[in-house]
């Protein structure tokens, strides 16, 4: 009995903060979601399906789609980049912890001042191309702003280091010894980084990309500055029903269902790939 | 890692930091560009800088904004850290649960978090001011400090702990001598996630704060239909400057110290 | 009995809360023995004012004033619907006068606190969003047009039809908002901004995936792409055409002649759950002063509605024709759509940028 009151113990400060905002206003917003339209942001006390009849739309449902693709494509990408410059980071010896900040240190100036830099230098007329047309390398200027391109370096921008940090965080224990008797034991370089480094750092490769994937779903700053409010995504589409439309029926129900469909496929990410890694590691 | 290796992720590295502080080095360049509409360069000016200083809101707006980070890091990086310990180490009714619940503000978006908790604050009465906006940043930084951590513990090894108690080391000297210090690097990672998401995070901060609150990011998102004032990108300057700064000194101390008290890596 | 927001939502409090919203205010304010709060409680757009304008009040009455920011007239609006905040100014938007006048949200002026109101010149009176001005007082006022490179074209554009031309594919950008963008195309079809019915908004869909096509974003700040030749015509707010136009003598802004143009107004109003209303109304008479309110305009290339500062104005900032164009009989204002009418008009937005 005492490990679960020693558990309860750790837990509680979080579970009562997570429990009066989040759980009560999730509650709230739940409920809102059954209640009937009154006009304007008025909720009505009276059972109702009509907002999850809005927003089983196939036009939503489309939206929620490719902003699931933007958010993947995304966060492979994040995964590809943030693993090896994590592993770099976590093997730099005692400069680790100032190359972590220094990861960091760009996050702490403002997201739109970061994102119009980003249009500067993109831009026909921007920094990249005027670089590459002085050079000589491109005689007409590469069109890089409100493209696909200026999405994914956007969304990666913005969320690499949710993926370098937990990663970094599991690399950085990750004990030399494994590594040097795999060697020993006549791996390759390349068949011990996937036998055994990969399936030890995976705990942090898995909450890296729940990081980057979750919120990438639910982004709309960056996708409305990079395409020039020319992509329309479910996080768009969410605001617009609370703050345009004042519907906040819609507006909850929409957030639920977007709730439910991410849970779920973490739930079914985990199940996956916990057994995976057991099975690899032993 | 071999050398080769070193050097292909080294180089590979240097162009990552590149793309982070490639977008800063713009900001920086046009905080001294005379055009008031920011994204073309028309000429060389330092009137940003002498306007940022006599602009209050956006000084007030600064304070604000690392005052409620500052708390938030504090406060999540507690809960996260002591949640990630219970939910990694022990077993206990409820276990899936509570850790679903833990993935519900990475995946609830912000929108939702900020106008669910005016709805909230509404509800009870409470009068909106600087301190109604951390609880909602508390509760996304939670999780994120929670995942992160957990991530840390998985190949975290008991036997360690066990070798601390046997040897007579109580509760408070097991946690703070073994479990604390093999945990830091991922407490350490965590605390900065949470301190960053706070910082910079607008839309919940507009919905959950009060007259005379703003944060920097609010005020900022606020200027988007006339254009951001050119006096954020000197700011930014500064920020940046001072910030990159003060952490190349504090590292060189630490690593000193560390270097003195025998290398531990 | 109307019952209002979330801030009435929950715990049957529905009852108490109309009332404290609906009960008037005018009542108890006349009587001589007002007096000024120690703080000022301002809600206004982000980048509006020269902040020396409220130092200048702040020694003038010895009251401090706390200010704040906001991007859009919704977000301003849920806010304070909410009930969980209190501002004694709000600059919203003209329909949303109208808007937050039916929602209750708005306490009724007391005039004789605003002598000054008499500054604003007569045809800025008694608009069609609050007829008798009884809840609000014009701000600065502006117009959304086109602004275009006169070394593209020699003669202003009388149409927004420049905007869907294909010579100008990706050389034009169009308003990030759904209700101008709808507005686009209605105008365009002969038809009121204000016609928002079933066929009309149809008619509208059927030509703004062309619009789409050949826009290159959209933005409400479109003077750095006009700036540096990028684009060469925009759908722009008048002040961000005078931005352009400040720095580029290439720029113009025109309401096109055919199409009109859409007008707008920002206004001040005082929400009925303010802390001070007498101090809001001193804080306004200030603002409506003449010289207070030139300096507003030297800050702002917004247009000045009130006819005193515009006296103090040289002929050169009277005749710049992006704060005081001329406006064509078919310009408008908008007025306030239903709640399925902004759906609509969303929608079609929504729709046309997925295709």
């Amino acid at each position: 009995m005492k490990p679960i009151r020693n558990a309860y113990a750790l837990l509680s400060p979080a579970i009562v903060w997570l429990t009066l905002f989040l759980v009560v206003p999730v509650a709230l917003i739940t409920v809102i979601s059954f209640s009937t339209d009154g006009g304007y942001g008025l909720i009505i006390y009276e059972f109702s399906l009509d907002a999850y009849l809005q927003a089983f739309d196939p036009f939503y449902l489309q939206i929620i789609w490719q902003s699931i693709v933007w958010a993947f494509v995304s966060t492979v990408i994040c995964l590809l980049v943030g693993y090896p410059f994590a592993y770099f980071i976590a093997h730099s010896g005692k400069w680790k912890n100032i190359l972590l900040i220094l990861v960091m240190i760009p996050f702490w100036s403002n997201l739109l001042i970061r994102l119009y830099a980003w249009v500067i230098l993109l831009n026909n007329e921007g920094v990249i191309n005027q670089l590459l047309l002085s050079i000589g390398i491109i005689s007409e200027p590469i069109t890089m702003l409100y493209t696909p391109f200026s999405i994914i370096v956007g969304m990666v921008y913005g969320f690499l280091p949710f993926m370098i940090l937990p990663i970094y965080a599991s690399i950085e224990q990750l004990d030399r010894r494994y590594l040097e008797a795999a060697e020993d034991l006549g791996a390759g370089p390349v068949s011990t980084f996937l036998r055994v480094t990969l399936p030890i750092t995976m705990p942090g490769v898995i909450a890296g990309v729940f990081m980057t994937f979750i919120p990438a779903v639910s982004v709309f700053v960056i996708t409305d500055l990079l395409t020039g409010n020319r992509l329309v995504m479910i996080g768009n589409v969410i605001r617009d029903a609370f703050v345009v439309e004042m519907n906040w029926q819609l507006g909850s129900a929409l957030s639920i269902l977007l709730m439910a469909l991410v849970l779920l496929s973490v739930l079914i990410f985990t199940r996956f790939t916990s057994s995976r890694s057991k099975r690899v590691t032993r | 890692m071999r050398k080769k290796t070193k050097i292909i992720l080294g180089s590979f590295s240097v162009l990552v930091f590149l793309f982070f502080y490639i977008p800063l080095f713009v900001v920086m360049a046009f905080s001294f560009n005379d055009s008031s509409v920011g994204t073309v360069w028309t000429g060389f000016t330092t009137q940003w800088y002498e306007s940022l200083f006599s602009n209050r809101q956006i000084l007030s707006a600064v304070q604000n904004s690392l005052y409620i980070a500052v708390v938030t890091t504090i406060i999540s990086t507690i809960l996260g850290t002591l949640a990630a310990i219970a939910l990694y180490r022990y077993n206990f009714p409820g276990k899936r649960f509570l850790n679903v619940i833990f993935y519900i503000p990475v995946a609830m978006p912000e929108i939702v978090v900020g106008i669910s908790l005016l709805a909230l604050y509404a509800m009870v009465g409470m009068t909106l001011g600087l301190n109604t906006v951390f609880p909602g940043h508390v509760v996304m930084a939670t999780s994120f400090v929670m995942l992160v951590v957990m991530a840390r513990l998985h190949g975290f090894d008991p036997a360690m702990e066990e070798a601390a108690k046997d040897l007579g080391a109580n509760k408070w000297q097991t946690f703070w001598r073994v479990t604390f210090p093999l945990i830091f690097p991922g407490v350490l990672a965590a605390s900065l996630l949470a301190f960053t998401i706070s910082l910079d995070e607008f839309v919940v901060a507009f919905f959950t704060t009060g007259p005379g609150s703003n944060t920097l990011p609010v005020l900022i998102y606020s200027m988007v239909r006339r254009g951001v004032s050119p006096e954020i990108n000197a700011l930014s300057t500064i920020l940046l400057i001072f910030i990159v700064i003060v952490v190349l000194i504090v590292g060189r101390v630490l690593i000193q110290i560390q270097s003195r008290g025998g290398d531990r890596s | 009995m109307k019952k209002f927001a979330f801030g009435t939502l929950f715990l049957g409090v529905a009852v108490l809360s109309a009332c404290g919203n609906g009960g008037s205010s005018d009542s108890d304010v006349a009587g001589g023995e007002q007096e000024l709060a120690d703080e000022l409680y301002f809600f206004n757009w982000g980048h509006n004012i020269d902040e020396q304008i409220l130092a200048d009040f702040e020694e003038e009455f010895g009251v401090e004033v706390i200010y704040d920011t906001y991007a859009s007239n919704e977000e301003m609006l849920t806010q304070i619907n909410s009930g969980a905040i209190s501002y004694d100014i709000i600059i919203p938007t003209d329909y949303f006068i109208d808007r937050m006048i039916q929602m209750d949200l708005l306490a009724e002026l007391n005039m004789e606190n605003i002598p000054n109101f008499e500054n604003i010149a007569e045809e800025f009176q008694d608009l069609e969003f609050d007829p008798e001005n009884r809840y609000s007082v014009p701000y600065l006022y502006g117009s959304t047009g086109l602004a275009y490179n006169t070394e593209v074209f020699e003669e202003p554009p009388t149409s927004w039809e420049v905007l869907w031309d294909p010579e100008y594919a990706g050389k034009v950008t169009a308003h990030d908002t759904s209700r101008d963008f709808v507005s686009l195309a209605l105008q365009r079809l002969g038809k009121s901004i204000n016609d928002l019915d079933d066929a009309s908004l149809e008619e509208a869909q059927g030509i703004l995936g062309d619009l789409n096509d050949n826009v290159l974003k959209y933005t409400t700040q479109p003077a750095a792409e006009l700036i540096s030749g990028q684009t060469v015509a925009s759908l722009a707010y008048s002040d961000q055409a005078g931005i352009a136009m400040a720095e580029n003598d290439a720029i113009a802004y025109v309401l096109p002649e055919e199409d009109g143009g859409m007008l707008w107004m920002d206004n001040f109003a005082i929400p009925s759950n303010a802390n001070s209303q007498y101090t809001a109304e001193v804080f306004i008479n200030f603002m409506l002063g003449a010289e207070v309110s030139k300096m507003l305009t030297d800050y702002i290339p917004s247009s000045n509605p009130n006819a005193a500062a515009r006296e103090l104005m040289s002929e050169e900032e009277l005749s710049n024709q992006a704060s005081y164009p001329e406006i064509p009989d078919s310009s408008e204002y908008y007025v306030d759509p239903t709640q399925d009418e902004t759906r609509a008009i969303n929608r079609i937005w929504n729709e046309v940028r997925a295709q």
